[in-house]
């Protein structure tokens, strides 16, 4: 009965894994075995195209120079594009837009409800817990509304503002 | 050549001020910053980029570098970081294989030429994950160990392992898929 052999011990081989002895114990269970001759065959195809694959490349001769010139400067890639963060400014605000109109059309005044915990298994003599908080959705809509302005205002000042004044003072300094 | 430590005394020296010595860093490891960077983003304006980046970020946290790695492995991981999530913001579509098998199973002569199937396996390689085909370019670089290679993308080297002999047996799968029996001729 053949062996089994697996790709992992295919790939094993083709990387030169294994003392000489296993090495040729295993090229003759490979010869023996028409399956994996043929999938070492593939797997050999893709070895060598990797191997033959450019290995270290060199940047522009300025690179050193471009380097120690920039060294103050903030790396050019931030977390936001400037239209990214100009979609999601825009998308806070709409939210928070969307979010106030309907506050102040009264159509959460009627949603408040109370969450009782008297239900709530446990000892209360020792820990003192209050048996039931209001909960009014016009406090959640603020609230929401607030971090959607501190968001915005973060946004607007790390995707529009700083690069524009950094760019600014880049072009007088020149 | 610098010794490992010529090279913290050189990082202490930077720290303290003298900043122009940082170019002997780089000097010393542009070309493997760059390597790294290119083979992610695949274009060499894009990774000049990115290296001068990686670069410029060692330096802001250069105060930081706590020597538990070696330099280069630390600056190579900033490097690597950089271009993920630059790749990540400027992903370009690519043609799907199977666009380019219709458009070769039309030639009448089918018989590819090796740049084509070369060009075929540079194709097949971009469907992999960036992950994926970042472990298994940078095991070909033989410079790196699988063990720096690890260190450098943040993984343990058995996930290391299990992805460069995931990417390598997608690859086949792809080139058989693309070439079917011309693959074993290449």
């Amino acid at each position: 009965m053949e062996k089994l052999i697996t790709d992992d011990d295919l790939l094993n081989f083709l990387d030169g894994m294994g003392s000489e002895d296993e090495r040729k114990n295993f090229e003759r269970l490979v010869n023996e075995n028409q399956v994996a001759q043929k999938r070492l065959r593939e797997l050999q195809a893709v070895h060598y195209f990797l191997r033959n694959q450019k290995g270290i490349e060199q940047p522009s001769k300025n690179f050193t120079e471009k380097v120690m010139d920039r060294l103050h400067t903030k790396p050019s890639f931030t977390f936001f594009s400037p239209k990214n963060g100009l979609i999601l400014l825009a998308g806070l605000l709409v939210a928070s837009v969307l979010a106030l109109m309907l506050a102040s059309s009264g159509a959460f005044d009627q949603l408040h409800t109370v969450f009782s915990f008297k239900s709530l298994p446990g000892n209360t003599n020792l820990i003192k817990i209050p048996t039931s908080v209001p909960f009014d959705i016009k406090v959640f809509v603020k609230v929401f509304v607030l971090i959607n302005l501190v968001v915005g205002f973060f946004l607007l000042d790390r995707t529009i503002l700083r690069p524009i004044f950094q760019k600014r003072s880049e072009r007088l300094s020149l | 050549m610098i010794t490992t430590q010529e090279e913290y005394l050189l990082i202490d020296r930077i720290v303290a001020g003298e900043q122009a010595l940082y170019a002997t860093l780089v000097n010393k490891y542009k070309s493997y910053a760059y390597t790294i960077a290119w083979k992610i983003v695949g274009n060499r304006a894009e990774a000049e980029e990115v290296a001068q980046d990686g670069f410029i970020k060692a330096f802001n946290y250069l105060s930081k570098f706590n020597r538990e790695a070696k330099f280069s492995t630390w600056l190579y991981r900033i490097v690597f970081n950089t271009a993920i999530s630059y790749k990540r913001k400027n992903r370009v579509q690519f043609d799907s294989i199977e666009n380019s098998v219709v458009e070769f199973a039309d030639r009448a002569d089918q018989d590819l030429l090796k740049e084509d199937k070369r060009a075929f396996l540079a194709k097949a390689m971009e469907k992999l994950s960036d992950a994926d085909r970042t472990a298994v370019q940078l095991f070909y670089i033989k410079e790196f160990s699988l063990e720096e290679t690890a260190e450098m993308m943040g993984q343990n080297l058995n996930t290391l392992k299990v992805r460069v002999h995931r990417a390598r047996q997608r690859l086949a799968e792809e080139l058989k898929k693309i070439l079917k029996e011309e693959a074993l001729t290449l």
